[in-house]
């Protein structure tokens, strides 16, 4: 067995700085289903905004006009419960996956990972392959050394800006954005939030890479909670492979060979060989090496690989269990209100708002007055008609309301109405209700409820 | 005791991040994420410009700088806390 040093510095501190990793390249089942991934997830990123429906920009959460457009489907502030219910949508669904099979988000979903491995592809094209880059590090300063290290540069920044121009452009619209960016005639917060995002990319995916995992991430401490014994996690066969050792004897030994491949390939710098540890981003590099090692010396696959606790204590495993049911029926659950929220969704919207400043006015007639303002949203994509008429306790009527307000197709209109009521028998709070109706479509109407507030009544 | 296995035989000390790195890293990231998740559903809900109105309506305000303050404002409050959090989780003086 080989010994991991243990290394202590010269003043005896017990913190030993982590050395940069250069992970090795790695071929194999799960490398090509990860690169599907990133062109997959990258290709939506980088594309996405560029789709144009209907004339519009197919997803575009337009910030400066409050409008949000998802693939045809528009949307308000007061859509707000379908952002909620995306965002619980969301976090369910990571913890159905992370129980069923570990940490899927890391090694194939998360922007970190996917841009990181980006990072890298572009640094393994400037510098060469794991033996280049590491002896180029240690070269001293030379032409060569400079235009290497000046291209990845040059590759990174490029992907970085495009990568913030891109990330705006989710929220103002990017083709106007491209054209303002070729006149440079950007406004002062667009370029400052590509700035920021190209930044952070650049930084977080060239230098920081697997220590935002290993140190900031808090999704890396946490998702143990999620796990249980028949997750799937990457798991070396520790009854298989030990004794390890090299050498052509191997009577006495497993079948690990010690070659340390999937040391050498990790990311993260773990052995997965001590067990499963919270820097393993699940990313299938050991699995891909130790395949390709077992294969070069006759043993059969699968040293390391996918496998739960339960297997590889040689007990039964399940992995479709009441845990995993119980994620999976909520799942369905909050997709179908979601779904069934969305086509039901009326293409208006009414808010009532009562006068902040008074509860009521008195007249001098002696009637009671009430004012509103009712917030009237034509969600549709035409202009519209609407009547607005009231329903309440006899004596109250709705004043200066005239028969129809005109809206224009997407449009909001803050609409004050005044309310009278005559004192006799008038309660000191009564319930009233605004309707509002379509003129081209009776069925399009919504009830809205409000308070009329009236002094007490004298005797 | 803590340890860090050296990662490849072959690799070299290049030192990355040290502890008050980490630390910092610890305070920064998660409450950058917090404060974006907060920044979405605060601003889902209230316009900046009607923010502009009822706090200093003298000043003309853009949407996009209110949403660029209104981020910066609560990521600095999660920050804060978070480093309050590290500060007191951390070694304490002796008596």
């Amino acid at each position: 067995m080989k010994e991991i040093p243990i290394a202590l510095n010269a003043a005896g501190s017990m913190y030993v700085s982590a050395a940069k990793i250069y992970p090795r390249d790695v071929a194999g089942r799960f490398q090509r289903l990860r690169t599907f991934a990133a062109w997959v997830l990258l290709g939506l990123f980088y594309l996405m905004p560029w789709l144009n429906l209907g004339g519009q920009q197919a997803l575009l959460f337009d910030l400066p006009a409050r409008q949000f457009h998802v693939l045809g489907l528009h949307f308000w502030p007061q859509d707000f419960i379908f952002l909620a219910g995306l965002l619980v949508i969301a976090a369910l669904s990571l913890f159905f996956f992370t129980a069923l099979g570990g940490r899927l988000w890391c090694g194939y979903a998360c922007p970190q990972t996917v841009w990181t491995e980006v990072f890298i592809a572009l640094e393994r094209f400037a510098e060469g392959d794991r033996g280049q880059r590491i002896k180029l590090d240690q070269a001293p300063f030379s032409l060569n050394k400079l235009r290497r290290k000046g291209l990845k540069q040059l590759l990174w920044i490029i992907l970085a800006a495009w990568t913030g121009l891109t990330f705006v452009g989710f929220f103002s619209p990017i083709r106007d954005l491209g054209m303002r960016l070729l006149e440079f005639n950007l406004g002062g917060w667009e370029s400052f939030w590509i700035c920021f995002y190209g930044f952070a990319t650049y930084g977080n995916a060239g230098y920081m890479r697997e220590q935002v995992c290993k140190y900031m991430c808090p999704y890396a401490r946490f998702q143990s909670a999620m796990f249980d014994q028949d997750t799937l996690v990457i798991s070396y066969d520790a009854q298989r492979g030990e004794t390890r050792g090299p050498g052509k004897k191997r009577e006495a030994l497993g079948d690990c060979i010690d070659c340390t491949m999937c040391v050498q390939v990790c990311p993260t710098g773990i052995d997965i060989r001590n067990g499963l540890q919270y820097e393993c981003i699940a990313c299938g590099a050991c699995i891909d090496a130790c395949d390709a090692v077992m294969d070069k010396v006759k043993l059969p696959r699968g040293l390391i690989r996918y496998s739960t606790e339960h297997q590889m204590s040689g007990k039964a495993t399940r992995i479709v269990r009441p845990r995993l049911l119980v994620y999976a029926a909520l799942l369905a659950m909050l997709i179908g209100a979601m779904a069934f929220g969305l086509l039901e969704r009326k293409p208006l919207q009414v808010d009532v708002l009562r006068d902040r400043n008074a509860l009521y006015r008195e007249l001098s007639g002696g009637e009671i007055e009430n004012s509103y303002t009712l917030k009237i949203m034509n969600k549709a994509e035409q202009a519209r008609r609407f009547a607005v008429s009231l329903k309440a306790p006899a004596g109250m009527h709705l004043v200066g309301a005239p028969n129809e307000i005109a809206l224009a197709a997407r449009s909001l209109l803050a609409y004050p109405v005044t309310v009278h009521a005559s004192p006799q028998n008038l309660a000191q709070q009564s319930q009233i209700q605004f309707v509002v109706r379509a003129l081209d479509q009776p069925s399009l109407e919504r009830t809205e409820e409000s308070r009329f507030f009236a002094p007490e009544a004298r005797r | 005791m803590s340890y860090h296995p050296e990662p490849h035989a072959e690799s070299q000390s290049a030192p990355d991040l040290s502890p008050s790195a980490i630390r910092l890293g610890a305070i920064a990231w998660p409450s950058f994420l917090i404060a974006s998740v907060a920044t979405v559903v605060f601003f889902a809900f209230v316009d900046p410009l009607d923010l502009n109105q009822i706090s200093f309506p003298r000043l003309v305000f853009s949407r996009e700088f209110g949403y660029t303050i209104g981020f910066f404002l609560i990521w600095s409050m999660t920050a804060v806390a978070s480093w309050l959090t590290a500060l007191l989780l951390g070694p304490q003086s002796p008596p």
